[in-house]
């Protein structure tokens, strides 16, 4: 019996253990995990150095990594380049972030019982790119005056000595903020921060200049001449980038085009290149040549080029519709006095250049007048497409047409052209007179 | 006839009013219940928050900040959020007073030491002694939107009545930096003594300092910030908080740690006076008086107690237990 009880004691006692470690096990499952508990966790690897990357640790040691490896980054550690060198991490979940030279981040979190954790790096200098894969992560990069928060994109962040920061978003979007607002930073688009400010609105820019330094870092073959000096991959030839009708003058009127005219089957996703599209069709289709392209915060702009019109605001015949000097001869039907004026060098008349905005940002003009020897080149200063970056952007909800009309007008001979503003003409008159909305199907 | 169509207009009315009611019932059972007024003790080397129930004085929860070295507490104005610094994690935890657990710890710097809530509660400013700077947490979504550089060793912080400036008290640099809250860039540092820690706003809308490695307490005007009253006080002065004793005050009452008391000041414009001193138990720090200015809550870091004292006798009228090293106090409202 004495045996049999011991027996059961130990039977016991061995459940008790089972037990205890079962239990054990589920409550270190279960756990919230919090900073406390995950300090030991590497949240990503250092995986190539051209040149040498410093890794500082928590309690101060240093470790350096030298071409390729995989050396585990945690919580707390501060990673750094110097000015000859450039590297690569991977965070865990799919994130591919990149040290630019002279570039210095401590890597910190954010734990929130509703969303677990967040990891975050801390921009002190340098710049940083960032890619992501995989859907959206959990992922902000902060500087001293601003936080990026990643939603699933490619991205470079820059923290300037100057304690400003800029941010250019490559592809997807970025939530941009600052202390006095939060700004959304889309593709091929740019932004600024500083302190005591707001983020400044988005403007269109070739982004891809700015991650050229990476190619170094994702050539395999680059990455065969290991440490010591930086053996950069041959950039990308830049693609050119569009130049940049923002604000734009003082218009002598507008006019709103209706998205049903330029997107009419909302139901399937468009792009800026069939929108784009669809108005140099409607243009094409009223005697206009290819419109030049621009650049706008969040969208683009076409321009028409500059043209001869009626009083009534449609366009003249086509035989001197272009012309800002008119030859007499081409005068048809025959009339004595415009015949005498074209004779006398009289270039006289009324003259129109449209701009086509399409941008979900509120446009507010700059202010100054338009000029008519500017706009005469506008079309063909502009781009002759939108670039393949652009072009595959996705039409938004909030973007929004708006056709900005510049008329001008020379009353007689010799004297400065003059911009009609307000024109005599609302902005809708002007469209219907080109048979522009006509031909959008309005 | 007449009676029974009022009998029927009475039942409608009394129907109606049933259903008013339990519409009412409805509402009311889908709000939650009023906090009763509660004390929050942060407890440093226990890592922990007492809650206290600030009228029967029983603990009624101890909140793990899971963090280390909780330090320092800003509670919201609804009095639903509790803001904690640790200064060993370098986080700040946010803790759900309705629910009494940590929802969410953010890495702000190195030896985070104090935190203050900007006047509206959109941000939290929190001082990083380790990195000389200040981070600013919005509230909304816990990011850290920017960071400040003070000067050496940030541990003490708190806004202007008008809530257009900072003031941030640089033990390494003995001075207080006044910081423009819509430029975020300090415009000012105003040499304050020896060591200053402890910065709050006073009921006379100056801002109130003491420099516990010296022996003194400061008052800075923000109307021309400059330092313009100074007193000497004990050794090692710490907080502040203000309360009435009878007609008087309101006196400043300062946690003097080395001397094991509170000292209490008269303000009379520019000129203070120390006119009592109440001995309150070992090493005294954190100090917090209640919206009435009738009761002083004082922790002591070597007891690890909480003392209530009603000011009008000075006599000490609770002592309840709390975690170790006890160093801030603060109160909700309801």
């Amino acid at each position: 019996m004495i045996f049999s009880g011991c027996s059961m004691v130990s039977a016991a006692k061995k459940w008790n253990r089972q037990y205890l470690f079962l239990f054990t096990l589920l409550a270190i499952s279960f756990f919230p995990t919090i900073a406390r508990s995950a300090d030991g966790v590497a949240v990503g690897f250092a995986k190539k150095a051209v040149g040498t990357l410093v890794v500082v640790r928590a309690d101060g040691i240093e470790e350096r990594l030298s071409g390729k490896g995989r050396m585990p980054l945690f919580e707390g550690d501060v990673v750094r380049t110097d000015d000859n060198s450039v590297a690569l991490l991977e965070l865990n979940s799919d994130i591919q972030v990149g040290l630019n030279r002279s570039t210095s981040f401590k890597i910190v979190s954010r734990w929130e019982k509703a969303n677990g954790i967040t990891r975050i790096l801390r921009l002190k200098e340098g710049m940083l790119w960032v890619k992501t894969s995989g859907g959206v992560k959990q992922l902000e990069v902060e500087t001293p005056v601003a936080i990026a928060v990643v939603k699933g994109t490619e991205f470079i962040i820059e923290a300037l000595k100057d304690g400003t920061s800029n941010l250019k978003v490559i592809e997807g979007l970025v939530e941009f903020g600052t202390a006095f607002g939060t700004c959304p930073i889309r593709t091929s688009t740019v932004s600024h921060a500083e302190q005591g400010k707001k983020c400044t609105k988005p403007v269109v820019a070739d982004v891809t200049p700015a991650a050229n330094w990476t190619a170094a870092l994702l050539d395999t073959k680059a990455s065969k001449n290991g440490g010591g000096t930086i053996a950069m991959a041959a950039p990308a030839p830049p693609a050119p980038a569009l130049p940049i009708f923002w604000p734009p003058p003082d218009a002598s009127t507008h006019q709103k085009i209706p998205r049903a005219l330029l997107v009419p089957d909302n139901t399937h996703a468009q792009t800026w290149a069939n929108v784009a599209a669809r108005m140099e069709k409607a243009l094409a289709k009223n005697g206009y040549s290819s419109p030049g392209y621009y650049s706008v915060p969040e969208g683009f702009a076409l321009i028409s080029q500059l043209e001869r019109i009626n009083p009534d605001a449609t366009p003249t015949p086509p035989n001197e519709r272009w012309k800002i000097k008119v030859d007499p001869a081409s005068i048809v039907p025959f009339n004595l006095g415009a015949y005498l004026k074209a004779l006398l060098g009289k270039d006289a008349g009324y003259f129109r250049v449209i701009a086509f905005v399409f941008t979900p940002v509120s446009i507010v003009t700059s202010g100054a007048e338009a000029n008519i020897e500017e706009a005469k080149l506008w079309v063909g200063q502009g781009g002759t497409k939108l670039p393949r970056i652009l072009s595959k952007q996705l039409y938004g909800e909030d973007m929004v047409a708006t056709a900005l009309i510049y008329e001008f007008e020379i009353p007689s001979h010799g004297e400065a052209a003059r911009l009609n503003k307000p024109s005599e003409h609302n902005g809708q008159q002007h469209l219907k007179a080109a048979k522009i909305l006509q031909a959008l199907g309005g | 006839m007449v009676i029974r169509t009022i009998l029927i207009g009475l039942s409608i009315c009394l129907l109606a009013s049933c259903a008013e009611l339990a519409e009412l019932e409805k509402k009311l059972a889908g709000t939650p219940a009023p906090l009763s007024p509660r004390v929050y003790v942060a407890n440093e080397s226990s890592n922990t928050v007492s809650v206290i129930d600030a009228l029967t004085f029983q603990t009624i929860a101890t909140i793990d900040a899971k963090n280390f070295s909780t330090h320092d507490l800003a509670l919201s104005r609804d009095g639903t959020l509790l803001y904690a610094t640790n200064l060993a994690s370098g986080r700040l935890s946010v803790i759900d007073t309705r629910k009494m657990e940590t929802i969410a710890s953010i890495y702000t710097g190195s030896r985070c030491h104090v935190v203050a809530l900007t006047n509206d509660n959109r941000f939290a400013w929190v001082a990083n002694i380790g990195e000389d700077t200040i981070s600013i947490v919005d509230t909304e979504d816990l990011r850290i939107v920017g960071t400040i550089d003070v000067g050496k060793g940030p541990t003490g912080l708190t806004f202007s009545r008008d809530g257009k400036f900072a003031y941030v008290s640089n033990q390494g640099d003995k001075n207080v930096a006044v910081v423009d809250t819509t430029t975020y860039k300090v415009i000012k540092t105003i040499p304050v003594g020896t060591n200053p820690h402890f910065l709050t706003l006073g009921p006379d809308g100056r801002i109130w300092g003491a420099n516990s490695g010296g022996n003194d307490i400061y008052v800075i005007d923000p109307a021309t910030q400059t330092k313009v009253a100074t007193l000497e006080v004990g050794p090692n002065p710490q907080q502040i908080a203000f309360a009435y004793k009878g007609m008087m005050g309101p006196n400043a009452y300062v946690t003097v740690s080395g001397a094991n008391q509170v000292a209490v000041v008269t303000i009379h414009n520019n000129k203070l006076n120390v006119v009592e001193r109440i001995p309150v138990g070992n090493k005294p720090n954190g100090i917090l008086a209640n919206p009435e200015g009738t009761r002083i809550y004082v922790g002591n870091e070597v007891t690890n107690d909480l003392r209530v004292f009603d000011t009008g006798t000075n006599t000490i009228i609770a002592k309840t237990p709390v975690g170790h090293k006890p160093i801030r106090v603060v109160m909700s409202r309801n």
